[in-house]
């Protein structure tokens, strides 16, 4: 880190991890504190709500966990960020409504972060006519850069692995908003922000994302094989229920782990070192998407 | 009437292609002068990771390909009321400034100088290159268009085309297709599903390693158990059982051809085969059977009556008798 730098704030992030039946203050409060244990934070600033990769469980599951952080944030006076999913057509406009109704029901949401460039300008129309300012981020989503750990030898610094603002700018363009902020993840060992001069940064971490998609196989336990794995499916909230855990190995036989949550699938990169200018933001999900040790090994896979 | 796209790779694939009834090709190409300029690890597309098994051809062949096709079209018995269209993929996830300069000034020129019709791209950054040359622009999967205002974006920024993602369902191509009309719309069809986003799939696609659901579908795995949220009824039996279908049978290939009645109506402009790595023989397969079905389409008053007459993929029977895990739109029969 930079010696005139200041340290990073950190928020917590219930994305995609808190379900709604489990939404209260004292819930949040809990994971609050095993997420400060976990990532050394001293504080939390603000909280993250909503969902990065499913407008099903953006719809069901945030009304309450928006609720649940609302009141943990009133008492103890956090700001929130609200993040919008990747949106299927047929979610789309439910989405939206949702999202114009959580706006209005919760002033602390100050901070509105898009994962795709047509929702970041339906943001950028709310924050327009918004009657208190509402910052504009993109989510980690909108930063592609490729990450593989299954490959060692894969480290940022060459030039296609190094952030840079021309994302940024690009979307802006294409999108004729102004960003605030752009999120990454922690998608390589050392990953490079020389050229990220002109946008704030903000660092995802212990995951980094590798894929996502609109099937969700957990969503399909209940369903006879003819309905199983279609795109936005219906679900009973699985990805919330369960992970999975895969251990394959990189190009050197060494362990990497997998984890796969709902549609996604994550690895770890807590070590994430920045080279350049530092994130203003780290964004910290729980480290166990908040399940534990205790489910049952499938040595036939 | 829809058309066949097809993937090009390696000499004397295009006419191959085309004499099985392929109206659309594209093609991606390798540029040692481009690993030189950007490095080993900088894709050039989406399958630069497979080296020349995806990308056979170098530039300079590529464009002598796409020449020799323009040249050779009428000896076909394609003409003017039967073009054929071919296409250069630079779908890589990004590019950086450098990287769409050299593509604007060295690649597109003279690829639109042999003749070729479009390019396939991963975001809107060459829009204007593209149209400056002539070529058209085609909005890959890596733009993620899973909904109308996505497509209404990429339209006003200038895509000519959009390709819809493997993971859309029917009913959300038919609101996409009407909330864009004047886009031309292209669809997968045949081969090699995928279980994840084109778009959003950020691993590593090489010869190595091989994709990230090959390695999801081999390495031993094990749940993990909610703290907060007891789980569904399901049980860990039927959870067990789901996750073998997924990985033992769900989208290991694909076929479309079911929906091609349903396309057809809605003026879908293309039918993707999918496998630039695939043989020449089984793709060509693929094309004279998706052109058998469109005619049987065309010829067909209801979709009933052209799920009746279809002709199914032979010596592929296992598809259809997969409970529908391998298809394209499971929604037709499902």
């Amino acid at each position: 880190m930079h010696p005139d730098q200041t340290p990073p704030e950190f928020a917590l992030s219930l994305c995609d991890v808190l379900p709604a039946a489990a939404a209260t203050p004292q819930v949040v409060a809990d994971i609050a504190d095993r997420a400060l244990a976990e990532s050394g934070a001293g504080s939390f600033r603000r909280l993250y709500v909503g969902s990065y990769f499913c407008d099903r469980l953006f719809l069901t599951q945030v009304p309450a966990q928006a609720q649940a952080a609302a009141d943990f944030a009133d008492q103890y006076g956090l700001q929130l960020t609200l993040v919008l999913p990747i949106c299927s057509q047929h979610l789309l406009e439910p989405v939206k409504q949702l999202t114009r109704q959580l706006l209005d029901a919760h002033p602390a949401i100050d901070e509105l972060v898009a994962n795709d460039p047509a929702m970041l300008r339906f943001a950028a129309d709310l924050a327009e006519a918004a009657p208190r300012p509402l910052r504009l981020a993109t989510g980690r989503l909108l930063a592609r850069s490729q990450r593989d750990p299954r490959y060692f030898e894969l480290e940022a610094g060459p030039q296609p692995f190094a952030l840079d603002d021309e994302a940024a700018f690009r979307l802006e363009n294409l999108t004729r908003c102004r960003i605030s902020r752009v999120e990454v993840d922690p998608f390589a060992p050392v990953v490079s922000t020389w050229r990220l001069t002109q946008t704030p940064l903000a660092l995802h971490l212990p995951h980094a994302v590798m894929t996502t998609g609109h099937i969700c196989a957990p969503a399909s336990s209940d369903l006879p094989p003819e309905r199983k794995f279609r795109p936005d499916g219906p679900c009973q909230h699985q990805c919330l229920q369960r992970i999975t855990v895969h251990q394959a190995a990189n190009d050197r036989g060494q362990d990497v782990f997998l984890t796969r949550q709902g549609r996604t699938v994550f690895f770890e990169n807590p070590a994430c070192v920045i080279d350049g200018p530092q994130p203003q933001r780290i964004i910290w999900t729980p480290a166990d998407f908040l399940c534990s040790e205790g489910g049952s090994p499938w040595d036939q896979f | 009437m829809g058309s066949v796209l097809a993937p090009a790779n390696g000499k004397g694939a295009v006419i191959k292609l085309v004499a099985a009834g392929a109206r659309e090709l594209y093609l991606g190409f390798h540029d040692d002068a481009w690993t030189q300029a950007f490095g080993p690890d900088a894709p050039l597309n989406r399958l630069s990771g497979f080296g020349q098994t995806a990308n056979s051809l170098s530039f300079e062949e590529l464009l002598d390909e796409i020449f020799a096709l323009n040249q050779t079209a009428p000896a076909l018995g394609v003409g003017p009321h039967d073009p054929i269209s071919t296409y250069c993929v630079f779908n890589a996830a990004r590019y950086s400034s450098d990287q769409v300069r050299y593509i604007a000034d060295r690649h597109l020129p003279q690829l639109a100088d042999a003749g070729l019709t479009g390019v396939i791209l991963s975001g809107p950054e060459l829009i204007p290159a593209a149209h400056a040359n002539g070529l058209a622009a085609v909005a890959s999967t890596m733009c993620a268009i899973y909904h109308e205002d996505l497509a209404r974006l990429y339209r006003d920024c200038g895509m000519d085309r959009i390709i819809l993602p493997r993971d859309v369902t029917l009913d959300a191509i038919e609101q996409i297709r009407a909330a864009v009309p004047e886009l031309e719309m292209e669809v997968f069809l045949m081969r090699n599903g995928c279980i994840f986003a084109d778009s959003h799939c950020m691993g590593l696609h090489k010869a190595d390693q091989l994709a990230l659901c090959r390695t999801l579908r081999e390495a031993p795995c094990w749940d993990q158990l909610s703290d907060l949220l007891a789980p569904g009824q399901e049980g860990e039996n039927a959870a067990q059982e789901n996750d073998r279908l997924y990985k033992d049978r769900f989208h290991l290939n694909t076929c479309g051809l079911c929906a091609l009645w349903r396309f057809e109506q809605l003026g879908v402009n293309a039918y993707k085969v999918v496998g630039r790595c695939d043989g020449l023989d089984d793709l060509c397969d693929d094309v004279e059977l998706i052109a058998r079905n469109i005619r049987i389409a065309q010829g067909c008053s209801s979709e009933q009556e052209y799920l009746e007459r279809m002709e199914r993929p032979e010596g592929l029977l296992e598809l259809c008798a997969n409970q529908g895990l391998s298809c394209y739109y499971p929604d037709v029969r499902f």
